[in-house]
């Protein structure tokens, strides 16, 4: 009886994962090289933004597989937010949440074969952890309101972001201002692609510059 | 039958009798003008996907010009940007307090005459279906600067329909900001330009209650100091009453 069990539940298992690899979206990088269903990526790499404030991007795509249209959003699943905001502009628009807890971001189209940039970050303000389990979901619409609705569940994958800065000062010392200059001394307010100096100011008075890579 | 046929001749002769206008019980009632739609867009300098907003609003006012839809920009929420020594910034704590007393949960998100929050590739049709709408009273707005220091505001509200209450809310917007601005690519826009900008409530964060019946004029007048980080010349005035059921009229004047 256990082996029958054992082989029914292997069986289920394997149809689940057949079913999330023939589901009509998946995660994929910026190249459109797929994700397995149930994959994490540990995610350690911080950048400035244009603001001067510290942002841990994903690089995180969404990928039609089928040739036509479809229907898409998210659940995701804030598991840990040491601190910042988890960022998602994703189908359509941008969702910035400060707290824990399970959320749906409203419904958009993904055009065939189209592979899009989920712009989906977390935005630290100290060094800390972020999880977010995330779940590619379709929508079929109601054909007398015309309103969206989950048809189908997805695939997942988690986000695993680990922030650990040197140059982060303990809590309670605020920074006042970042500025960048490139490497001929000019300031700019648009860090573009290439090496730049982050000039950082402390509201105790005290400074500090850092050399940063923008890619 | 002769003395029946005089009564009746001279009755309906008297009947004929000149009645002056203002002694006449007929009751014309006022002319009502097209109903104005008050879009709301609450937008962020880091949302990445809020120009896509923008365009629709430009859209629209393209369509209908910008007095029958009267757009504004309120930047705030968790995506608004207050500034830093470095970065201009345009979200408001009244533009903060505008988010979270509306329960909002994603931006670009828009109110079409405060009927609840509407995602911004529905405010098209939105906007169409509260301009069909009729329109209890009429708004109008004027603004003159005073050699940059203050602004006169006049506002002016007429009953045509039935008694009208709610609140009269005005507002300065600031068009022709040059600040920076996420887009939907990805990359930072430092010259994007900002338009119908919301700066700041004249008459405070929700506006003050009004009361106008059918075939009455009132008019509000107001003076604002213009903030240094303004442009004056770029400034205009929006004004609209709004209740629990909604905005019943909007109008919009730019400063002269």
């Amino acid at each position: 009886m256990k082996k029958l069990f054992t082989f029914f539940w292997g069986l289920l298992t394997v149809i689940g994962l057949q079913a999330q690899s023939e589901f009509p979206v998946q995660f994929a990088d910026k190249d459109g090289n797929t994700f397995d269903d149930g994959s994490t990526l540990v995610l350690t790499e911080y950048e400035a933004d244009a603001f001067g404030s510290i942002e841990m991007p994903t690089n995180l795509y969404v990928k039609n597989m089928t040739t036509e249209s479809v229907q898409i959003g998210g659940i995701y699943t804030i598991e840990t937010l040491d601190n910042g905001l988890f960022q998602t502009c994703f189908p359509e628009n941008c969702v910035a949440q400060e707290r824990t807890g399970t959320f749906e971001t409203k419904s958009g189209t993904l055009g065939a074969d189209e592979l899009k940039n989920m712009q989906t970050e977390w935005m630290p303000m100290d060094n800390g952890k972020c999880v977010v389990t995330y779940q590619l979901v379709t929508y079929k619409q109601n054909t007398l309101t015309k309103e969206w609705s989950i048809d189908q569940h997805g695939p997942t994958i988690t986000l695993d972001f680990t922030l650990i800065m040197n140059d982060i000062r303990t809590a309670g010392t605020k920074v006042v201002s970042i500025t960048y200059y490139d490497l001929t001394g000019q300031k700019t307010n648009r860090p573009k692609h290439g090496v730049y100096l982050q000039k950082i100011v402390y509201q105790d008075g005290s400074s500090k510059t850092l050399k940063k890579l923008f890619r | 039958m002769r003395y029946i046929t005089i009564c009746l001749l001279a009755l309906l002769l008297n009947a004929c009798d000149h009645i002056d206008r203002e002694d006449r019980l007929i009751y014309e009632k006022p002319v009502t003008t097209k109903r104005a739609v008050l879009l709301e867009d609450f937008t962020g300098q880091r949302c990445i996907n809020c120009p896509k907003g923008t365009e629709v609003i430009e859209q629209l006012v393209a369509e209908y010009g910008d007095t029958a839809v009267v757009a504004v920009s309120i930047h705030g929420g968790p995506l608004g940007f207050s500034g830093n020594a470095t970065t201009l910034g345009l979200a408001t704590e009244t533009g903060n307090e505008y988010y979270d007393h509306w329960n909002l949960e994603y931006q670009p998100v828009g109110l079409v005459n405060r009927h609840g929050a509407v995602n911004y590739p529905e405010w098209a049709a939105a906007v169409k279906e509260e301009l069909l709408k009729p329109a209890p009273l009429n708004l109008r707005a004027s603004a003159t600067a005073d050699n940059s220091q203050a602004l006169h505001i006049s506002i002016t509200a007429m009953g045509t329909d039935g008694t009208s209450s709610g609140k009269l809310q005005v507002w300065i917007l600031e068009d022709g900001i040059t600040a920076m601005q996420l887009m939907p690519d990805g990359t930072a826009n430092a010259d994007y330009v900002h338009n119908h900008v919301f700066r700041k409530a004249v008459n405070g964060t929700w506006g003050e209650e009004i009361t106008i019946k059918e075939g009455e004029t009132k008019t509000w007048e107001y003076t604002q100091a213009i903030d240094p980080a303004w442009s004056s010349r770029n400034l205009s005035i929006v004004t609209f009453v709004y209740n629990d059921y909604g905005v019943l009229q909007a109008a919009k004047a730019h400063l002269r």
